[in-house]
């Protein structure tokens, strides 16, 4: 195999750091928090963001709409549901791919959809067993819907954590993308989201999940003389439907505290 | 396009040439303001002292991982590698290029789409696919076009900022055969058919890395357009490339240097996506790259490291908001600087990665006036670092230095004038008349006889004023703290 070994690359680094040894784990604080210490960090961050949570709403609705997301406030989630079969009616859609997630136990689109003739396939390629078949379905989709695993209001930024049942290409090849959010998944800060993240990091023994997707608005380019075009390569529209609270206990979060 | 040459020598020559082309100056001239403003803005919005402690944080972070990078880079190998990723890494740019090569082959790629990175642009690494019968496509549009067009990058954000759009429309008539294209978001949608055609095609994404988190072994990248989501979604292997200088600690760093880049460099809050990959499909996952190839080069970078006046460079997030506002990158563009990385930020890592006798015109590329550092997001002290490059130059081995004779002794004799008021004087008045001959509305525009012609042949020096502000100082000014005339 071409290249140099990790050895020989990490003595010229030391060599030009001039130093001899390799170096032993420096003090740093983000790297020092250990499993007990970040959990305590992550429960303050959700009292913090539960005491806040409706100002977080409106920041979260102001700053997405600002990035270039389509906001949608849903009263009901029949109301989220009768959003996405308006905007389906609009572009006329004859199919709409969608991932598994836990939100459309409360939003069922599917049976509203295909009431109209429209059809819906969700993506868990591992009981259909044909992963090329459902990218052709996923590239011919006018819309994609997907839930989201957190959301933060400081970015307008939904995030995914893709994994059974949530393919990556969901929420990108389709024109048109809709994200579902639920209260309780806001965060107020890319720092929370990281401190939440790396709870999970620990938890899970060093597993960070393979993918974890920052999506703040559609995609955009200004490469032709500076002028914005939306929709170049990812979704032209991107909606955010943000969902009412849930009546009870709402379901975990990835990240959430166990004890 | 044919392996990345280094032109750093034709500086002069080239830089003149762009001052002299219509179409770069409209170009320059419609497009730098836009990006300054927007910046600006996203500052105000913040606030500037918010702005300012986020960059002291982040420089704080670059600079701890600077400074213990064998201990980053061996963290991050191992986790990488603990996600089932593999780690490889190259001493040079050819190195890498092999790398990538022996991958594709092993796989027999025939199609690879790259997102955008500079490192590859350093290792002319399209080229080198092509040669092996393995067909490039870039994907963020900006590449895209100048990849058509068979140039290199001229801004390390906008790669075809200097393009019109009539010149992106023949340029797609004439390589894709798709005419009559006349609107932008035409374009834009004809690339992105064109081009989602070559994604579910490819079965190799190559991308670089914007940051990568030693601790949890993570890559992040940056884009607005989605290309980068794409490469390493859809093809069945992800080859990512990274300088080792992208590494940072932990993976809480992150934010601060999502909010740091997406500003700085188009003022926006976090760029449509960021994407932070760990490793190949797992088990379960719906979809992703069975395989996961982390390339971590060198190529130059460990000089900078081991040179302390130097090393701030490496905390270089490739914003490209010094270019943005640099007067001189402002006004001649991104090719003349002659290899990859152009603008202030660029004169200080050519030098150094090619060579420096052969960039001497770079680090002199300055009018030393601070802005670039004024606007960078991680405070980077580019005009000192330039000031030390010339010194280079000039103390250097003769073969090494960037100055003629002439200079030398100019500069020479300017220290010995100046160190001494009396002699300052008497230099002033001997001057003043000296200057006579050559002003022209009392500016000098070149004295045309050596050791001056080369100084002035490209700076304009305004005429000595007639009274010295010694004369004014002596006559009033010492007494009456004015002077009667100016
Ligand atoms: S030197 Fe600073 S301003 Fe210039 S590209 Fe790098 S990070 Fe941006």
């Amino acid at each position: 195999m071409a290249g140099t070994t990790r050895e020989e690359f990490l003595k010229t680094v030391r060599q030009s750091l001039g130093r001899k040894e390799g170096a032993p784990e420096p003090e740093y604080l983000a790297l020092r928090l250990r499993r007990e210490d970040q959990r305590q960090k992550v429960v303050t961050i959700e009292a913090r963001v539960e005491a806040r949570r409706r100002d977080l709403l409106t920041r979260l609705e102001r700053v997405a709409g600002q990035s270039g997301w389509r906001v949608y406030r849903a009263a009901s989630p029949e109301a989220a549901a009768g959003y996405v079969l308006k905007l389906a009616r609009e572009k006329a859609a004859d199919l709409v791919v969608r991932s598994e997630h836990d939100v459309f136990r409360r939003v069922p689109i599917d049976g509203l959809l295909r009431q109209e003739g429209i059809a819906v396939t969700p993506i868990l390629a591992a009981r259909a067993g044909d992963r090329e078949h459902l990218r052709q379905e996923m590239d011919k989709a006018q819309i994609g819907v997907t839930g989201v695993d957190y959301a933060v209001a400081e970015t307008g930024t939904c995030v995914l954590l893709p994994r059974r049942g949530v393919s990556r290409a969901v929420s990108l090849l389709p024109p048109v993308h809709v994200a579902l959010v639920e209260p309780h998944q806001v965060y107020e800060t890319l720092d929370d989201l990281f401190a939440v993240r790396r709870l999970a990091f620990i938890q899970g023994r060093g597993d960070a999940g393979s993918y974890l997707s920052l999506t703040s608005g559609p995609s955009r380019t200004a490469d032709i003389e500076q002028t914005l075009v939306i929709g170049v390569h990812g979704p032209v529209e991107a909606h955010l439907v943000l969902l009412p609270p849930a009546p009870e206990a709402a379901s975990p979060r990835p990240g959430t505290p166990s004890p | 396009m044919a392996p990345v040459q280094v032109r750093t020598q034709e500086f002069p020559r080239a830089s003149s040439r762009a001052l002299a082309n219509g179409r770069v100056q409209q170009a320059l001239t419609n497009v730098m303001g836009h990006f300054d403003h927007a910046r600006e803005a996203a500052i105000q919005e913040l606030t500037p002292e918010v702005w300012e402690r986020y960059r002291e944080r982040g420089r704080e972070i670059k600079r701890h991982a600077m400074e213990y990078l064998d201990f980053y880079l061996e963290l991050l190998s191992e986790r990488v590698e603990a996600n089932g990723g593999k780690v490889h890494f190259a001493r040079t740019a050819q190195e890498a290029t092999q790398i990538v090569l022996e991958i594709a082959k092993a796989l027999g790629v025939k199609v690879a789409v790259k997102g955008k990175s500079m490192l590859s642009e350093e290792m002319g690494l399209n080229h080198a696919l092509e040669e092996q019968g393995i067909a490039p496509v870039e994907t963020d549009l900006g590449e895209y076009i100048i990849q058509l067009a068979q140039e290199p990058p001229f801004h390390i954000l906008a790669p075809a900022m200097h393009k019109t759009k009539e010149e992106v429309g023949e340029l797609f008539a004439a390589k894709l055969g798709l005419g009559g294209l006349q609107q932008i978001p035409d374009m834009a949608a004809a690339a992105r058919k064109t081009l989602r055609e070559r994604f579910l095609q490819a079965d190799m994404g190559i991308t670089g890395v914007n940051f990568a988190v030693a601790e949890t072994g993570t890559v992040v990248i940056v884009t607005n357009e989605g290309n980068g989501r794409m490469c390493t979604s859809l093809p069945r292997v992800h080859v990512a490339l990274m300088g080792m200088e992208k590494v940072v600690p932990a993976l809480e760093d992150l934010s601060v240097m999502l909010r740091l880049l997406p500003r700085a460099a188009t003022g926006q809050r976090i760029t449509s996506y960021v994407t932070l990959v760990s490793g190949p499909r797992q088990p379960g996952d719906e979809d992703g790259p069975e395989e996961f190839h982390l390339v971590i080069v060198d190529a130059g970078r460990t000089r900078l490291l081991a040179d302390p006046e130097l090393r701030e460079a490496l905390y270089c997030i490739r914003c490209g908001a010094c270019l943005n506002t640099c007067p001189v990158y402002r006004k001649v563009g991104g090719h003349a600087y002659g290899w990859v990385y152009p603008g202030p930020i660029g004169s200080v890592i050519t030098p150094v990665m090619v060579g420096l006798p052969r960039a001497r015109d770079l680090p002199f590329a300055s009018s030393l006036c601070g802005a670039c550092r004024e606007v960078c997001p991680l405070k980077i002290n580019i005009p000192l670092m330039l000031v030390s490059l010339r010194r280079r130059l000039m103390e250097g081995a003769p073969g090494e230095r960037g100055v003629s004779w002439g200079q030398r002794l100019l500069v020479r004799l300017w220290s010995r004038v100046v160190a001494s008021e009396g002699s300052l004087r008497r230099a002033r008045r001997l001057a003043a008349v000296f200057q006579r001959p050559f002003l022209r509305r009392r500016v000098v525009r070149w004295i045309p006889f050596p050791p001056f012609s080369r100084w002035t042949r490209n700076r304009d020096m305004p005429g000595l004023a007639r009274r010295s502000f010694h004369e004014l100082w002596d006559r009033d000014l010492k007494t009456t703290g004015r002077s009667k005339r100016p």
